[in-house]
């Protein structure tokens, strides 16, 4: 027992509780009364998985929801794949402007989202590119470039360069050494940052919202469109659906942290 | 670390593509949205370019100031609401026993990647006039011996408050997390040396722990209020006529209302108070090194 | 009164004791010091102490007042942490004058105060200096002035100086025995470094898993160690297995294999089996066997140069010996080595 005991204290606990209520609420709630047998969904009448049926058999949810896994899977190929290689060029080379380079590579996180939105949508209205699937894809990997560098830099700063001139050293050529050094240590970093910009994307709404057009509806798109109508237990599923695919992701990027650590 | 000329081909392949798409889908957009703040609205909706602050002004004029005043207020009250309910939340957790601090964390940040939208939604059902808060709330005047007809519910939802219990739901963990990342790196031996000195735990947390801890707390404070200033969703959803913020003003400019200029102009005010932040950001924390 | 009394004192951290019935009293102004390797407890010792621990059981004593469910910020005790503990964004006189602003002091006795304490610990002038523009020196005496200007009856230091480079150690050594010296404070010192004990202290208690071991003043503690660990701990030093046969007037007859039998000045009951302890630098070097007294013959293995002395290590038939001398002899030349029988230890074995 130590004599800093913050955590033991009455008032810290009892916010700590608080808090978690507040947070959770909603949530359970939300996920509990989608399983409500009620159209109104105001008051508890029975558990049923008739809504979750109904959802599952919505074809623009169905749509809706393909529509999302596509774009995030072709996001997360294409950022993961580029966002890699800029941060391993940040944490290998030294150049003229890099502290300005930096900080504009960044800028994306910074940003508010509808500034960034709203930018995209005028812009694909000046090339003329008609917003669709395309549009938000190229909007995705836009936003999702930044954290994908992040997350491969600080990865690579605990990697000791001293590994790779000994592969040099011992006769390897720059790619092998990158293959049989490098990148194992850096698999961890990209898995992660893979898994992150798959759930930044799957989850984002705002940007989406100002890049995309008919038929490229995603599921967090189509749930708004849904909500603003009326409250049904149906809305609770496909959010239900939802929720339950991004935290398998977080769950899946936090055991992938943990084994990090070593 | 070696110098790019060392490796040029490395270096361009590395680092090209991403620049590239950066500059495409990025600077050029926001550029073409500065550009577009000091153009004009022609008569059939399309854009002129000229070059006037004129969009600016008419952003500051009165009418719109009410929207931008009350985005500002209603982010200073999420952030002090963030501040008081995360800060002994942080403190729980980061001196809480080892083998319970990842678990409160990973709780933490849970909600934290759960959709915004499905957060935010979900307050509806809690909030209207049939949700749960007035359903308890009925529940008890029902107890307390009222009738039925005479429950009058709270109109907690499609308002001013709504939003700001929505936009404090959301940004709750961008505060705690900073601070908690700060708590978290503290030598525990100051804060055993203030107390062998003789403070008292009150004295040690406002002594010792809280400027030790500022720059987190800086931190977690600019990011939830640069955050719910910027807010789009959450005022659309549970907010009412009373309470449309920036972030809807720019959505119905470049939506319904069609005026391009204006809603750039709007647009890069929010930009600059996002740049505003990070500057006092940058310059509180160098003071603190 | 004693300054500081320890009475039956366990704790235990999960399934490691770390403190198992520890006993020991300070005097008043003494200079303690609690010797041992990492993780035997003495650090924990310390913080039982300062209150920054509770014990499960015993009681600590201040000045004749039971301490244990005492908080920590009101136990007439102070100490100086390891790191040194420097508030980062107070300024030295901040830092120094914390503990006295805490009791609403006021200002004027606070400044007054805090200059006596620097200049004790002669850091006049640096007022207004942060932390992390002073040398480790410098932060170890404001450390120490921070804990001082408190006037506490009992001063801790948690391995003042190992955070200290060889040359500033001796030194800042001297100053701390002469500043203790000056005040007339208990201070009680932990240290792994035996060298730091044996200079410093009036008496070192040394620890071993959380138990002591021995309490004596460092000359005792070093000639007439307690048991194999203390004597192993101290120094280097030759110990040789053997048994009792015997005993001849106020000396006990062994039998120790390769040295034949000795007689060993003992006092009191000894049989069984003991253990032999011979310091290095009693040994003496003879070009032929002695005419009388103990003695040995041994191969020179390995010489090591040491600038005052070397140290010598021989093969023979009693195990492998080590001894000091100003010249070493040759690596493979036959040597004599001879003793005095009163240098002898004796170690009855510990159950």
């Amino acid at each position: 027992m130590s004599a800093v005991d913050y955590g033991r204290r009455g008032w810290v606990r009892l916010m700590l509780v608080a808090g978690f209520i507040f947070l959770y609420f909603p949530i359970l709630s939300l996920i509990v009364f989608s399983f409500n047998d009620s159209k109104r969904n105001v008051t508890w009448r029975g558990f049923t998985l008739a809504y979750y049926e109904k959802a599952l058999a919505n074809e623009s949810l169905h749509q809706a929801l393909s529509n999302s896994l596509l774009i995030a899977g072709w996001t997360t190929v294409v950022a993961t794949v580029i966002g890699t290689m800029l941060g391993l060029s940040l944490q290998r080379y030294r150049f003229r402007g890099k502290g300005v380079f930096e900080s504009w590579v960044h800028l994306p996180i910074v940003v508010p989202e509808v500034c960034f939105g709203v930018a995209l949508m005028v812009f694909f209205a000046a090339i003329r590119l008609p917003l669709g699937l395309t549009t938000v894809i190229l909007s995705h990997i836009a936003f999702s470039i930044p954290f994908v560098a992040v997350v491969i830099r600080a990865r690579m700063a605990s990697f000791d360069p001293a590994l790779e001139e000994a592969a040099h050293d011992l006769g390897a050529s720059r790619w092998q050494s990158f293959r049989h050094v490098t990148l194992p240590h850096l698999m961890v970093g990209i898995v992660a940052s893979a898994l992150l910009v798959a759930t930044l994307s799957l989850d984002d709404f705002v940007i989406t919202f100002f890049t995309s057009g008919p038929g490229a509806t995603t599921l967090p798109l189509k749930i708004y469109s849904m909500a603003r109508f009326s409250v049904t237990p149906e809305i609770n599923a496909a959010s239900t659906v939802l929720m339950a695919l991004t935290v398998m992701l977080v769950l899946g990027a936090v055991a992938i942290q943990t084994r990090w650590r070593r | 670390m070696e110098s790019w000329r060392r490796d040029k081909a490395g270096f361009t392949i590395l680092t090209l593509p991403a620049s590239v798409w950066l500059l495409l889908f990025f600077t050029l957009p926001l550029t073409l949205v500065w550009v577009y703040s000091f153009g004009e609205r022609g008569p059939h909706g399309q854009t002129e370019f000229t070059v006037s602050l004129a969009n600016y002004i008419r952003a500051l004029e009165w009418i719109h100031l009410g929207v931008i005043w009350k985005s500002l207020m209603i982010a200073v009250v999420v952030m002090l609401i963030c501040l008081v309910l995360g800060f002994p939340m942080a403190l729980g957790i980061a001196f809480a026993a080892p083998r319970w601090r990842t678990p409160l964390l990973v709780l933490v940040m849970l909600p934290f990647w759960t959709n915004l939208l499905v957060r935010t939604y979900a307050w509806v059902a809690v909030l209207r006039d049939r949700g749960h808060i007035n359903g308890v709330l009925e529940w008890l005047h029902g107890l307390l011996g009222g009738a039925p007809e005479a429950f009058e519910p709270l109109p907690l939802l499609y308002n001013q408050t709504a939003v700001m219990i929505g936009l404090v739901h959301v940004h709750l963990p961008f505060l705690v997390l900073p601070l908690y990342a700060a708590m978290a790196r503290l030598d525990w031996q100051l804060l055993e040396a203030s107390l062998d000195l003789g403070a008292n735990q009150w004295r040690t947390l406002r002594s010792v722990l809280l400027p030790l801890v500022m720059p987190g707390l800086v931190t977690g404070c600019l990011l939830v209020f640069v955050l719910a200033l910027g807010s789009f969703l959450t005022p659309d959803l549970l907010g009412g006529t009373d309470s449309m913020m920036i972030g809807n003003l720019i959505a119905r400019e470049f939506g319904g209302a069609r005026d391009w200029p204006f809603g750039a102009a709007l647009s890069f005010l929010l930009v600059y108070a996002a740049f505003a932040a990070l500057w006092l950001r940058a310059s509180l924390g160098g003071g603190r090194a | 009164m004693s300054s500081l009394t320890v009475r039956h004192v366990s704790k235990r951290f999960g399934n490691t004791r770390a403190a198992v019935d520890v006993n020991l009293t300070v005097a008043e102004g003494e200079l303690f010091a609690l010797l041992g390797p990492s993780a035997c407890g003495k650090t924990t010792l310390l913080r039982l102490i300062a209150g920054l621990e509770e014990p499960d059981s015993g009681s600590i004593l201040v000045g004749g007042a039971e301490m244990v469910g005492v908080a920590v910020n009101e136990r007439p005790i102070n100490m100086v942490f390891q790191s040194y503990a420097l508030f980062p964004y107070m300024s030295v006189a901040d830092n120094v004058s914390y503990g006295l602003r805490v009791l609403g002091m006021a200002r004027n006795e606070v400044a007054a105060r805090v200059a006596e304490a620097l200049s004790l610990v002669r850091l006049g002038g640096l007022e207004y200096r942060r932390p992390d523009t002073l040398s480790g020196g410098q932060r170890q005496r404001v450390a120490l002035a921070r804990a001082l200007v408190k006037r506490p009856k009992v001063l801790l230091l948690d391995e003042p100086l190992s955070a200290l480079d060889a040359k500033l150690r001796d030194e800042m050594g001297q100053e701390l025995v002469r500043l203790q010296k000056t005040l007339g404070i208990a201070f009680v010192l932990v240290t792994h470094d035996q060298d730091e004990a044996l200079s410093m202290a009036d008496r070192v208690a040394v620890m071993d898993h959380g138990r002591i071991c021995q309490v004596a003043p460092p000359r005792e503690l070093y000639e007439r160690p307690a048991s194999r660990f203390v004597a192993a701990f101290l120094g280097t030093t030759n110990m040789f297995e053997g048994q009792i046969v015997g005993r001849e007037g106020d000396a006990v007859m062994i039998e120790v294999a390769g040295l034949g039998c000795l007689a060993v000045p003992h006092a009191g009951d000894a049989s069984g089996r003991i253990t032999l302890v011979l310091r290095p630098e009693k040994l003496l070097l003879a070009d032929a066997a002695p005419a009388s007294g103990p003695r040995l013959q041994g191969q020179v293995r390995e010489t090591n140069y040491r600038g005052d002395h070397t140290r010598v290590t021989l093969n023979t038939a009693a195990g492998p010996v080590v001894m000091t001398a100003a010249t070493a002899p040759a690596i493979g030349e036959t040597v004599w080595l001879c003793w005095d029988a009163a240098d002898m230890r004796l170690l009855v074995e510990e159950t």
